[in-house]
C-alpha cells in the first residue's frame, strides 16, 4: 500500500516528475534558462516545485545520507574551478563569453544535484520506492509506447505518417523525428537508447532476475517487468544505437551469468560435499549460449538493413566505397577519438582544477591536435567560423568531461561519489530481505551500465544518472534507517 | 555491543570518500614526481610557413591531369598538395639531405642511418600555413640540430621541386603552343592543298573557253573566293588582290590572275610542312622535357611557397615530461590502492569473525 498520501500536492509533482523523464528536451522552455539547450527535461518543471515544497527544507531540518558528502565535495570542486576559470582571461567564442558560459556549466550541474537529492530525499518507505517505481515503468510505458509507433515508419516510410507523427513531435521534443531510427519523446535515438539501458532495464533487468515484482498480477513467469523488458529490448533495436545496444548486450552477458551462478548456488552439493561451480558449463549450455548469440546476431542484422549507419559496423569489411578510411571514420567514431584526445590535452595544461565546467570549447582549437582534420567535417565545423552557427563543443565524455572542466581534483571527489554509491549498491545487495536485495542488484546494473554510458554523454542535466543514483541512495537510506528501528 | 557486520563494514568502508581522496592526491603526487624523474628525450620545432595559392588551381596541369575526379575543388586541391608534402618530406631524398648536412656539423651523425633519423622526425601540421618541424633524441642540442637541419632541407628540397613544377607549367604552355601552332600549320596545309586541286580545275575550266569569252558568274565568283580564302596581308597577296579579274574580263585574263596564285600557293605549302614538321619536333622535344620536370617536381604544385618562418629563430626545445598520463595514472593506482586496502581490511575482520 503506498504510504504517501494521495492528496498530497508533493505526491502528484512527484508522480509527474518521474512520468516527464522520458521527455528530454521539451520545446516550451524559456530562454532564460536554457531554452536554447538541446537538454530541457520537461521533468524540471515538477522538480522545481518539489525543491520548493519539499527537498530544501528536508536539505536543511533532517540529517542527510553520507552518500551527499563526496557529492558536495564534488560541487564545491567545481564551483572553484568555474572561480578559477574566470581569471584566465579567455576571449569569447562565437558570442559567447566565459562568464555565460561558466554560469550554464554551473546551472546543469545545479540541474543534476537537484535531481538527485530530490530522488534521494522524496521516497521515505519501502512503498514509497515501489510506488516511484510504478511511475517510472509508467512513463516509460508512453514512452515505448510512443517508440512502437515510430517503429512502423521506420519499417515502411509513408511520408504522410511520417508528417503526421512529426506534428505530435514538435509538442513534445525540440527536434524532429529521424525517419530511419526510433527516437521515442527524447531528441535523438541515442537519448532514447540511453534511457532504455540506463534508467529503465536494470530495474527491470532486477526484477526479472529476482523472481519479484511490484505489481499484484503475476502468471507463472511472466511479470509486468518482464513484458516491460521486452518490450523495451524491441524498441531499443530500432533506435539504432551502437552504444545502447552495446549495454543491452552486456547486460545479456551479466543476466546469464547471474542465473547461472544462482542455479550454482541452488544446487545440491557434488559428492564431495563442494557446491558446483557457475562458470562451468555443459555442453548443452554452451550450444544454448552460442544459440542465443546467434540468434540475437541475427536480429540485428536484419535490423541493421534497414539502417545504413548501424549496418555500417560489419559492411566495413565488405564495401567498395570506403577508401582509404580507416574503420573508426567509416563508422563516425573518430571524431570521438579526436574530442576526448582534446579534452585529455586540456586536462594536461590544466591538471589540478581543470578549465571551469563548459569551458571545454574554448580550449577546444588550441588543444586539438596538429594534424589534418579534413576528412572529419565534425572537427572542422567546430574550428571553422561560420555566420549563425553558435553551439560551443563539449567533449561527448562524462569521464573526459570531467577530467578536463575539473581536473584530477574533481574526478577525484567524483569517483569518491561514485564508490559510496557501490557501498550503497552492495550494502542493499547483502540484506537479508528480498525488497534490499532487489535495490542492491538493480543498482548494481545501474552502475555498470553508468560505466560505459558515461563515454557517450556528456551533460549534467539529463536526468538519467541522478535518478539511478538517487533511487540507489534511497534506498539504501531507507534500509539503513528500517535495520536500525529493528536493531 | 553491536555485531560486526560485513554490509555495514562495506558500506562504511566505500563512504570513507576522504581516505580515497588522500590515496589518490599522494598518488597524483607520486605519478607527478616520477614523470620528472623519468627519462624522456627532447623535443625540438623549427617553424616552417607553408602556403599554397589554390586560385591558381586550375592553372596547374597536374591538377587535371592526374588529381581529376578525386579533387574537385580548391579545399582538396590544397588537402592533396599539404598530404603530398607530408609524404615528400620523410622520404629517403630528403632524409640523405639532412643526413649530409648533419654529417657536416657533427661526426655523431656519421653512425645514424637513414631509418633512425626517419624515426626521430615528424611534421605537424593542421593545414597550410605554420608547419612544426620536430625532432626527438635524448640529448637537447641533437635534437635541436635534427630539427634545423631537416627544416633546411625541406626548404631547399621542396622549393627546387616547386621550381620544376613551375618550369613543368611553362613547358606544359610551350607545348600546348606548339600542339596549336602544329595544329594550324596542318589545316593550312590541308587548305593549300584543297586550294591547289580548285586552281586546277579553275585552270582546265578556263581552257575548254574561248579565250576572249568572259566566264559565267558563278566561276567568276568562284575564282575571286579562292584568292580571297587563301589571302593574308603579305605585299604578294595584297598586290594579286588588287589584280583581281572583273566580271566582264575574257577567260585569258582568269587563266593569268590563275597562274600568278600557283606559285604562291606551292611556296607556302613547303613552308607550312616544314612549319608542321618543325612545330611538332619541337612538341616531342618539349614532351620529353616535361614527362622529366613531372617526375622531378614530385606532383608538387606550382602554387606552393614554402619558407622558414624567422630565420634568426632557433629550434624551440621542450622536454617532454609526462605529467599528465603519469600524474592520471598515479591518481588512479591511488584509488586501486584503497581499494586494496579495503578488501584486505575487511577479509581480515571476516576471518577475525569467523
Amino acid at each position: 500500500m503506498n504510504s504517501i498520501p494521495w492528496r498530497s500536492i508533493g505526491t502528484f509533482f512527484w508522480a509527474i516528475l518521474l512520468l516527464t523523464l522520458p521527455v528530454t528536451s521539451f520545446p516550451f522552455f524559456p530562454g532564460i534558462v536554457g531554452g536554447s539547450a538541446s537538454v530541457r527535461p520537461l521533468a524540471v518543471y515538477p522538480l522545481i516545485v518539489l525543491l520548493i515544497l519539499i527537498v530544501v527544507p528536508r536539505l536543511l531540518t533532517r540529517p542527510l545520507p553520507a552518500t551527499f558528502l563526496p557529492f558536495m565535495a564534488f560541487i564545491a570542486v567545481a564551483l572553484a574551478s568555474a572561480a578559477l576559470a574566470l581569471t584566465q582571461n579567455t576571449g569569447e567564442l562565437r558570442d559567447v563569453s566565459p562568464l555565460e558560459r561558466g554560469v550554464r556549466g554551473l546551472a546543469t550541474l545545479g540541474i543534476g544535484a537537484a535531481f538527485y537529492f530530490t530522488v534521494s530525499l522524496i521516497p521515505e518507505s519501502w512503498a514509497d520506492l515501489r510506488s516511484s517505481l510504478r511511475w517510472l515503468y509508467a512513463g516509460f510505458g508512453l514512452a515505448l509506447l510512443w517508440g512502437s509507433v515510430q517503429i512502423v515508419y521506420v519499417i515502411k516510410y509513408v511520408p504522410a505518417f511520417y508528417a503526421f507523427l512529426n506534428q505530435i513531435q514538435k509538442w513534445v521534443s525540440s527536434r524532429k523525428l529521424i525517419p530511419k531510427r526510433v527516437t521515442g519523446l527524447t531528441y535523438e535515438p541515442k537519448w532514447f537508447a540511453e534511457q532504455i539501458v540506463f534508467l529503465l532495464m536494470p530495474w527491470l533487468i532486477a526484477s526479472v532476475l529476482s523472481g519479484s515484482t511490484i505489481f499484484r498480477w503475476r502468471w507463472r513467469v511472466v511479470t509486468i517487468e518482464l513484458l516491460l523488458l521486452i518490450w523495451s529490448a524491441v524498441v531499443l533495436i530500432f533506435t539504432y544505437s551502437r552504444a545502447g545496444i552495446f549495454i543491452f548486450l552486456m547486460f545479456v552477458v551479466v543476466g546469464f551469468i547471474a542465473v547461472r551462478w544462482r542455479r550454482a548456488r541452488q544446487a545440491p552439493p557434488a559428492s564431495d560435499g563442494k557446491q558446483p561451480s557457475w562458470w562451468r558449463l555443459s555442453l548443452r549450455q554452451i550450444v544454448y549460449l552460442a544459440l542465443v548469440l546467434l540468434i540475437t546476431a541475427g536480429i540485428l542484422y536484419a535490423a541493421g538493413t534497414q539502417n545504413n549507419y548501424f549496418a555500417r559496423l560489419w559492411t566495413f569489411f565488405t564495401s567498395e566505397e570506403k577508401g582509404s578510411t580507416d574503420y573508426l571514420e567509416y563508422i563516425a567514431f573518430k571524431q570521438r577519438f579526436a574530442y576526448a584526445i582534446t579534452a585529455f590535452r586540456v586536462y594536461e595544461s590544466y591538471p589540478l582544477l581543470g578549465v571551469g565546467l563548459g569551458n571545454y570549447a574554448f580550449y577546444f582549437d588550441k588543444m586539438l591536435p596538429d594534424q589534418p582534420w579534413n576528412r572529419q567535417p565534425d572537427i572542422l565545423r567546430q574550428i571553422t567560423h561560420v555566420e549563425g552557427r553558435n553551439k560551443l563543443i563539449t567533449p561527448k565524455n562524462l569521464y573526459m568531461k570531467i577530467l578536463s572542466e575539473t581536473g584530477l581534483l574533481g574526478l577525484i571527489t567524483f569517483i569518491g561519489f561514485i564508490a559510496a554509491l557501490i557501498g550503497c549498491a552492495i550494502y542493499l545487495w547483502l540484506m537479508p530481505d528480498e525488497e534490499s536485495r532487489y535495490f542492491g542488484l538493480a543498482g548494481l546494473l545501474g552502475l555498470l551500465a553508468f560505466c560505459f554510458v558515461g563515454f557517450s554523454f556528456d551533460s549534467f542535466a539529463i536526468p538519467n544518472m541522478w535518478v539511478v543514483f538517487g533511487l540507489l541512495t534511497a534506498a539504501s537510506r531507507i534500509a539503513i534507517l528500517s535495520n536500525q528501528s529493528s536493531n | 555491543m553491536q555485531q560486526w557486520n560485513l554490509r555495514e563494514e562495506i558500506y562504511h568502508s566505500f563512504h570513507q570518500w576522504i581516505y580515497l581522496a588522500i590515496l589518490a592526491v599522494v598518488g597524483a603526487a607520486a605519478g607527478w614526481g616520477l614523470s620528472y624523474l623519468w627519462k624522456t628525450p627532447y623535443e625540438a620545432a623549427t617553424q616552417l610557413f607553408v602556403s599554397i595559392n589554390a586560385y591558381r588551381a586550375y592553372a596547374d596541369p597536374q591538377f587535371s591531369a592526374l588529381a581529376n575526379q578525386e579533387y574537385t575543388n580548391q579545399d582538396d586541391y590544397k588537402n592533396w598538395q599539404m598530404a603530398e608534402l607530408d609524404g615528400l618530406v620523410v622520404s629517403g631524398e630528403f632524409m640523405d639531405d639532412t643526413l649530409e648536412r648533419l654529417r657536416v656539423k657533427d661526426a655523431y651523425w656519421k653512425g645514424i642511418t637513414k631509418t633512425t633519423l626517419r624515426d626521430m622526425l615528424r611534421a605537424e601540421w593542421r593545414t597550410a600555413g605554420k608547419w612544426k618541424i620536430i625532432a626527438r633524441h635524448e640529448e637537447a642540442r641533437r635534437a635541436a640540430e635534427a630539427s634545423q637541419a631537416w627544416a633546411e632541407a625541406i626548404v631547399k628540397k621542396a622549393n627546387k621541386y616547386v621550381a620544376t613544377s613551375r618550369y613543368m607549367m611553362l613547358i606544359d604552355i610551350r607545348m600546348q603552343q606548339a600542339a596549336r601552332d602544329a595544329g594550324a600549320a596542318k589545316n593550312r596545309l590541308s587548305i593549300l592543298k584543297q586550294a591547289q586541286q580548285m586552281a586546277k580545275r579553275y585552270t582546265i575550266q578556263l581552257n575548254s573557253m574561248p579565250e576572249d569569252q568572259a566566264p559565267d558568274g558563278l566561276t567568276h565568283s568562284q575564282v575571286l573566293s579562292l584568292a580571297a580564302l587563301l589571302a593574308d596581308y603579305t605585299p604578294a597577296w595584297q598586290t594579286i588582290l588588287s589584280e583581281q579579274p572583273a566580271q566582264s574580263d575574257p577567260a585569258s585574263v582568269y587563266l593569268a590572275f590563275l597562274e600568278k596564285i600557283t606559285p604562291l600557293i606551292k611556296t607556302e605549302e613547303i613552308l607550312r610542312q616544314a612549319e608542321y614538321e618543325d612545330r611538332m619536333n619541337a612538341y616531342e622535344g618539349l614532351s620529353t622535357v616535361y614527362i622529366q620536370a613531372q617526375r622531378d617536381s614530385h606532383g608538387l604544385s606550382p602554387n606552393l611557397e614554402i619558407q622558414t618562418l624567422d630565420e634568426d629563430l632557433a629550434p624551440l626545445t621542450t622536454r617532454l615530461h609526462p605529467i599528465g598520463i603519469f600524474t592520471l595514472s598515479g591518481t588512479l593506482l591511488g584509488i586501486c590502492a584503497w581499494v586494496i586496502m579495503q578488501i584486505v581490511r575487511i577479509t581480515r575482520k571476516i576471518e577475525r569473525n569467523e
